[in-house]
């Protein structure tokens, strides 16, 4: 009587689950028309649209020397693995809730976690960076938590401690009302290594 | 020398966050989420790029629209001529628009207005070691809050709008009616 009871919640509760998930497993990997070597991977599914796209590290370099960081320090920024993300909102009626020190990317068979604020921060600390340059940087960076009502939408960089060239699955994941939901974006690129980078 | 080298590096950096910027294009919906419990907006005396003084309380009895922005950031700017153009409707009205700069110094802030084709006319107001921001809910710039002739925080937008769509004109009118 329980079983007869039970196998079909059961059965339902699976069902929904696999369709959540395969539905939005099925990426859609669009790399865009290289500008200026940049080359960016999008991701859209259930009311939710996210892009990455590739800065170069004299991108990088341009940006945050011009914000108070000192050479030493952009080099750490330069030679990490960074793209430009902006993720958005498209329609849900419920609020897009995002925590970043859950999102990860699986490489070479290894899984990492993103490098996220509170690590950077740190090692600004660490290496004395000035106040400003500090802002500069936390408001450049891609919040780690952060809550899209429909129409929302943000921009930020994303960084990955990878070397250059390396291809990685991000596996993201959100919350909007009780629902979970998960995605995965592949074979984003890390920028290849240039001649100039080669020190 | 040096000043051109400095505009050649800032040129390199907008260029860089304008060719990320394309998801803009793509047609979004224009929403302002009401704030539960319209809570009362933190207060704050900023100096703008004149050099004059900014408080918020001292807007009470008008419906202040308090934008969070950057020199740096591509929907910032990509909004600024939207919400010249909305205050271009409402100024004569209770109507202010308080564009909060985070981060950036005045001259900064001056060059990025000189080379608009549109100019702004409203408040650009500096919140340079980042005090302002920090005592209101953003977590990514562009972030505006529409705040009421009481002083509390009604609506937020967190990315950028086009601020002279006719259903934010309409609501902020209905506010100044109120």
């Amino acid at each position: 009587m329980n079983a007869k009871l039970t196998w079909p919640w059961t059965w339902l509760i699976i069902c929904m689950t696999a369709m959540t998930s395969s539905s939005l497993a099925a990426d859609e990997l669009d790399p865009v028309n290289p500008a200026e070597g940049a080359r960016t991977w999008r991701w859209s599914g259930d009311s939710v649209s996210l892009r990455l796209t590739q800065i170069l590290p004299d991108q990088v370099r341009g940006f945050y020397q011009a914000r108070g960081f000192g050479a030493a320090e952009t080099e750490f920024i330069a030679r990490t693995c960074v793209f430009q993300t902006v993720m958005r909102n498209e329609t849900s009626a419920h609020a897009v809730e995002i925590d970043l020190t859950k999102w990860w990317i699986e490489a070479d068979g290894d899984k990492r976690q993103l490098k996220l604020e509170r690590q950077w921060q740190q090692q600004w600390e660490r290496l004395d960076v000035s106040q400003t340059a500090r802002l500069a940087f936390r408001w450049a960076l891609f919040p780690t938590v952060q809550s899209f009502a429909k129409g929302d939408w943000n921009m930020g960089m994303t960084t990955f401690v990878l070397p250059p060239s390396t291809v990685f699955d991000l596996h993201v994941n959100w919350r909007a009302g009780d629902q979970k939901y998960d995605a995965v974006v592949r074979g984003v690129e890390c920028v290849p290594k240039s001649s100039k980078d080669s020190s | 020398m040096k000043f051109s080298v400095r505009i050649g590096r800032r040129c390199v950096v907008a260029c860089v966050f304008l060719l990320c910027a394309g998801a803009w294009g793509e047609e979004s919906p224009q929403t302002l989420v009401p704030v539960p419990g319209r809570p009362a907006a933190p207060d704050f005396n900023l100096v703008d790029v004149d050099g004059e003084q900014h408080r918020l309380s001292d807007y009470r009895g008008k419906v202040v629209a308090i934008n969070f922005w950057a020199t740096w950031c591509p929907p910032c700017l990509r909004e600024m001529p939207s919400m010249q153009r909305l205050w271009d409707q409402l100024k004569e009205k209770d109507f202010v628009i308080l564009a909060i700069d985070v981060g950036e110094d005045d001259e900064t802030v001056f060059r990025f207005t000189i080379a608009l084709d549109t100019p702004l006319e409203f408040p650009l107001l500096l919140d340079q070691q980042g005090k302002v921001v920090a005592q209101w809910p953003v977590l990514g710039l562009p972030t505006t809050f529409i705040v009421d002739k009481q002083g509390r925080v009604v609506y937020r937008a967190v990315g950028g709008r086009e601020w002279d769509h006719p259903d934010f004109s309409s609501v902020i009118s209905a506010m100044i009616d109120e």
